[in-house]
């Protein structure tokens, strides 16, 4: 779907219909949907360079199905950055790859009916039942929303804080919950290696 | 407004490596990891930095407590396992059994993070993992499917770091360390306060290291074998023991064959008698009428050799005593007229000295010799002894057998392999032993 942005009059290409916002990428002005109107609710500072491969457009294909990378969430915590790559796959599903010092792990969201405390009650080493399977907690860390490029489900803003808590796997398995705005939200996948999800449309990196 | 992150179309502006200026010495700091690196120590001066989302923000001084030098530069790019590394950060750890090694913290925005370790000459391509080995009952645990046994565990303090990290770093850093083997690799546990990370190293030979990032420098001696070193003769090695093993089947088949296609059994046994060597002859004795002289030659019945293959074999036994026997043989087919000459002496002495009794020499001997053709023979025969006359006994066998010679074949057969295995146990020793 193309909109222009109220903003600056340039042109947004919305390719996924769960997307809730859009950063403008000529005047970083946010939308949100409004019905069936876009309106700009502010603007979106460009977000701290990095090294990182991917950007808005990076193509691949994680278990024979094509996806498109459309947004980008860059969160901080404590001791570092991630980024959490908002994927649009060619069957219209949506998914998430998440890139944290290197690590890669592709994770779609997994509807959870269990009633869960809240996240500063949990301990790493809890254990707690979703979706049928039983996981311990390995880790628990608060984080905040750095800024966002692209489209993205669910209405991001700088400064938004949450609680990511992980669930211990084995054998590449992958499953975490995310606490931001008062709910939770659960995933699972797999960690996955760089080669493994045949990249196209990378970003070019300054002498590499 | 260009922002850096446009969507594709508009040609998104490649980040560069950052130049930045320390703040406490003015020395150049390069950010080449940026995005990922959340401390930044400087080479030159050892301020530490915290990078966050705004820039760098300083922390500290380093307590680095030795002058090591990196062999590998940091910025060194080079290629290993098919991918370029660029070197950005390293650091000097010390166990607490006092042994030293550096760590090179390796980088490629594509591929991640890699470390290259070095102790003692001993270096290793190491992989943070992102997923949890399999631990089992009895300190043994699983990881991609093998198995890795409990090697070792030790506190390791860093005491030098320069460089860029992904994790908040500084000197005087200390965690438990649980090396779990499996060559040529190792599964270490590192716990940091509540944090356990798990890596996977792959041993890695010096001269790899030093061709994929073009190191002018001797790199250090390997001292004794790292307890993941492969054995890297481990073809050879098995090479040794199977041809040892075949060649020993071989010969232990063969062997078998040879006795029981020789149709073993005697083919002729008698005895006769010797005489003394006739005196010189001397001017003015009388000539020793042709009456006088006894018969000193034998003819055998005849026999029959019924192997084509099997070894023959000629045993005399006499009662020598200070003496020698000399039996002159000739055997003589009888179908061909052929005949084949040989002779077997005995020798025998003995008697008391200072030492006591001794003796030297033997009352029976063996002579052996090859297969010939199936066919009728006899024997004719003539035994002349030093002193006087004996009876001496002669026996003549097909398919006899030289278990001697049986096994010393055996022993030359298995002697590289033997020679290889202690090779090899001496190296797994001097790995035990490190």
């Amino acid at each position: 779907m193309a909109v222009a942005c109220p903003a600056c009059g340039g042109e947004l290409q919305f390719k996924s219909r769960f997307s809730a916002m859009g950063i403008c990428p000529y005047c970083q002005s946010v939308l949100k949907r409004d019905g069936d109107l876009w309106r700009q609710t502010g603007k979106m500072a460009a977000l701290p360079p990095d090294m990182s491969p991917f950007q808005i457009g990076t193509q691949g294909k994680y278990l024979q199905q094509p996806f498109e990378m459309i947004g980008q969430l860059k969160v901080a915590w404590q001791d570092g950055f991630w980024n959490e790559w908002y994927i649009l796959e060619e069957n219209g599903n949506q998914a998430w790859l998440a890139e944290a010092m290197g690590f890669l792990s592709f994770s779609h969201e997994v509807g959870i009916s269990s009633a869960l405390k809240n996240p500063r009650e949990y301990r790493v080493g809890e254990t707690l039942t979703l979706a049928g399977e039983t996981y311990t907690i390995s880790d628990i860390k608060d984080f905040e929303c750095v800024g966002c490029v692209g489209e993205l489900p669910l209405e991001f803003t700088s400064g938004m804080e949450g609680v990511s808590i992980d669930l211990l796997s084995h054998n590449d398995d992958c499953a975490y919950l995310e606490y931001s705005q008062n709910a939770y939200r659960f995933f699972k996948g797999k960690n996955v290696h760089f080669d493994q999800l045949e990249f196209s449309n990378l970003r070019e990196l300054d002498g590499w | 407004m260009a922002g850096k992150y446009l969507h594709p179309e508009h040609n998104a502006t490649p980040p560069q490596v950052e130049k930045l200026t320390c703040v406490k010495c003015g020395g150049d700091l390069t950010l080449r990891a940026k995005g990922y690196s959340t401390t930044v120590i400087c080479p030159y001066c050892g301020a530490v930095y915290k990078a966050l989302a705004t820039g760098l923000e300083i922390e500290g001084m380093s307590a680095n407590k030795s002058g090591v030098k990196p062999l590998i530069p940091l910025g060194t790019r080079g290629k290993l396992h098919g991918a370029t590394w660029e070197v950005i950060g390293f650091m000097q750890r010390r166990s607490s059994q006092n042994i030293t090694w550096q760590e090179y913290l390796l980088f490629n925005p594509y591929k991640g993070f890699r470390w290259l370790t070095e102790c003692q000459g001993h270096w290793n391509y190491v992989l943070a993992l992102h997923d949890i080995p399999k631990v089992y009952p009895g300190d043994t645990i699983s990881y991609l499917d093998q198995k890795y046994t409990f090697y070792d565990t030790y506190h390791a303090a860093v005491l030098y770091v320069i460089g860029e990290f992904y994790w908040r770093v500084k000197a005087s850093d200390t965690c438990v360390i649980r090396d779990y083997v499996s060559p040529p690799n190792i599964l270490s546990k590192e716990i940091i306060d509540n944090e356990q990370v798990w890596s996977l190293a792959e041993y890695i030979e010096p001269e790899t290291v030093k061709a994929a990032f073009n190191i002018t420098a001797t790199l250090p001696a390997k001292v004794g074998s790292s307890i993941n070193q492969p054995f890297k003769r481990s073809e050879e090695l098995s090479g040794l023991v199977a041809s040892g093993v075949i060649g020993c089947i071989v010969l232990a088949v063969f062997g078998f064959f040879i006795m029981v296609g020789s149709a073993k059994r005697t083919l002729i046994q008698g005895e006769l008698m010797c005489f003394p060597e006739p005196p010189a002859i001397s001017q003015g004795l009388v000539p020793a009428t042709e009456a006088a002289t006894p018969k000193r030659e034998i003819v055998s019945d005849t026999f029959e050799i019924t192997s084509d293959t099997a070894f023959l074999s000629f045993t005399i036994q006499a009662p020598v005593n200070n003496n020698w026997v000399d039996v002159d043989a000739t055997l003589v087919n009888e179908q061909t007229g052929k005949s084949i000459y040989f002779s077997k002496g005995l020798e025998f002495y003995s008697g008391y000295d200072s030492d006591g009794y001794w003796s030297e020499g033997s009352r029976q001997d063996t002579l052996l010799f090859p297969a010939l053709p199936k066919g009728k023979y006899h024997l004719v025969l003539e035994a002349t002894s030093k002193y006087q006359g004996m009876p001496v006994k002669y026996n003549f066998k097909q398919g006899d057998f030289s278990a001697g010679n049986f096994f010393w074949g055996l022993f030359f057969m298995i002697l590289p392999t033997l020679v290889g295995l202690g090779y090899y146990y001496y190296f797994e020793y001097q790995r035990r032993i490190s």
